[in-house]
């Protein structure tokens, strides 16, 4: 039998990590909502801008979603992922403060030590990211609607059949020659 | 790497079930089996994975763009004229509570007055006679609650058809509502001598509501006593109640 922490801590995972992974937008909206304030104010205390701060937190924010959907980061509760989001947003703060035009003055330590390959591999992940969103973007209205809906917000054939009115088969048939035509105008090459 | 002969439906369909996990067991170890035995097989899994973990990053940054611009709308006025509407609503709350003490602390027959008088609710305007012009246009101010207007344009009318009922009794309500008491009093007076008048019964009423504003009270009860409408009658029962 469970004790009560490992209980909530299995309906945690039940729950809330689940529901990141379906890109649940108001478990997102929660979360993103709840730490914000937190890496503004960092930010402003370490030499940085509003505007900096939105940046660099949105890109945490896009880490740490990255990493749970791929379960890289292991949660065990929602303050673990609000410790996680802050530590990803400072990491990203200090990385910026470390380049060029700040690393002959001033004497910045990580609290992380960055891992290079780890680093290189999430450029060259970010870069065909990039493809994929300019390619979509070259896209038809119609196909975007197909591909969001069913990758994206996670919604099933059936009911993107009835929002765009068509038969559940056709609905299927689209999704795939969309995929195929993102895939020609994306020209992603995998080793 | 050729991969295109698994660039098919069917085979998409099979990497959407892997990927969002509804393989059982079974299929799941095939699946995994196939991508080590077969490199076209599993570049073309990688492919997939590319387009369908981009399409999701779209959608979220999308979202997050969201959340973040919702975070700034909730922290500044949703316009340039947000401070005005919160100045405006103080007023609006201001006026309400001075309103409310004038109201409490006025006498008895004021209140009564105050709770009680609505102007007539006037004549429809859409009749076009040139006589009756400036009448009209009068009504229209009249509704509008312009009374002064309304008095202006009436009041050379009523100079040359002094026992025009019609006139007679909008000029007493209209004086009314612009608080000129003495004037409301005279026209409504001489509307009681009208009895043929279709404004009779309603000339006693706004008569009554008059009287009830001068302080006179005994002459709205008897005002009121010759009058049979329910309206009148209620009145007369709240005077009586003071």
């Amino acid at each position: 039998m469970q004790n009560d922490s490992t209980s909530t801590q299995f309906k945690f995972q039940n729950h809330t990590v689940a529901l990141i992974k379906k890109n649940d937008r108001a478990t997102l909206k929660k979360l993103y909502n709840q730490n914000y304030k937190k890496v503004l104010r960092y930010v402003l205390k370490n030499n940085g801008s509003d505007q900096q701060a939105k940046d660099i937190y949105q890109e945490a924010f896009l880490a740490m979603w990255r990493n749970i959907k791929e379960d890289k980061f292991i949660a065990q509760n929602e303050s673990a992922v609000d410790g996680y989001l802050y530590q990803i947003a400072k990491n990203k703060w200090l990385d910026y403060l470390r380049s060029a035009r700040y690393k002959k003055t001033t004497a910045i330590t990580r609290e992380i030590d960055s891992n290079e390959e780890l680093e290189e591999n999430e450029e060259t992940y970010l870069t065909q990211m990039r493809y994929v969103t300019q390619a979509l973007n070259k896209m038809g209205e119609r196909c975007k609607k197909v591909l969001q809906q069913f990758y994206f917000e996670k919604k099933s054939m059936r009911e993107i059949a009835i929002s765009l009115d068509i038969e559940e088969s056709s609905a299927r048939n689209a999704k795939y020659r969309c995929m195929e035509k993102l895939r020609s105008l994306a020209q992603i090459k995998t080793p | 790497m050729n991969t295109e002969i698994y660039h098919n439906e069917e085979t998409y369909t099979l990497f959407d079930a892997y990927f969002s996990d509804d393989l059982d067991t079974e299929e799941k170890m095939q699946f995994e089996q196939k991508l080590k035995q077969d490199e076209s097989f599993n570049s073309a899994f990688q492919e997939y994975k590319l387009l369908n973990l981009g399409i999701q990053e779209k959608g979220m940054r999308e979202m997050v763009n969201d959340f973040q611009e919702e975070l700034e709308t909730h922290k500044k006025p949703k316009n340039p004229f947000g401070y005005a509407y919160a100045i405006a609503a103080t007023l609006v709350i201001i006026t309400g509570i001075m309103a409310w003490i004038i109201f409490f602390t006025q006498d008895p027959a004021q209140r009564l007055y105050a709770a009680t008088f609505k102007p007539d609710p006037g004549l429809p305007t859409t009749m076009g006679e040139q006589s009756n012009y400036e009448f009209y246009e009068g009504m229209v101010n009249y509704k509008r609650a312009e009374y002064d207007k309304a008095i202006e344009r009436w009041a050379p009318l009523y100079a040359q058809s002094p026992n025009n009922d019609t006139l007679n009794y909008f000029l007493g309500v209209a004086n009314l509502a612009s608080d000129k008491t003495v004037e409301a009093k005279n026209y409504l007076e001489h509307s009681k001598t009208q009895k043929q008048s279709i404004f009779y019964e309603d000339a006693l009423y706004y008569l009554a509501l008059t009287q009830i504003k001068a302080n006179e009270l005994d002459a709205a009860a008897k005002t009121l006593e010759s009058s049979s409408t329910e309206k009148s009658k209620k009145l007369l029962e709240k005077l009586k109640n003071l």
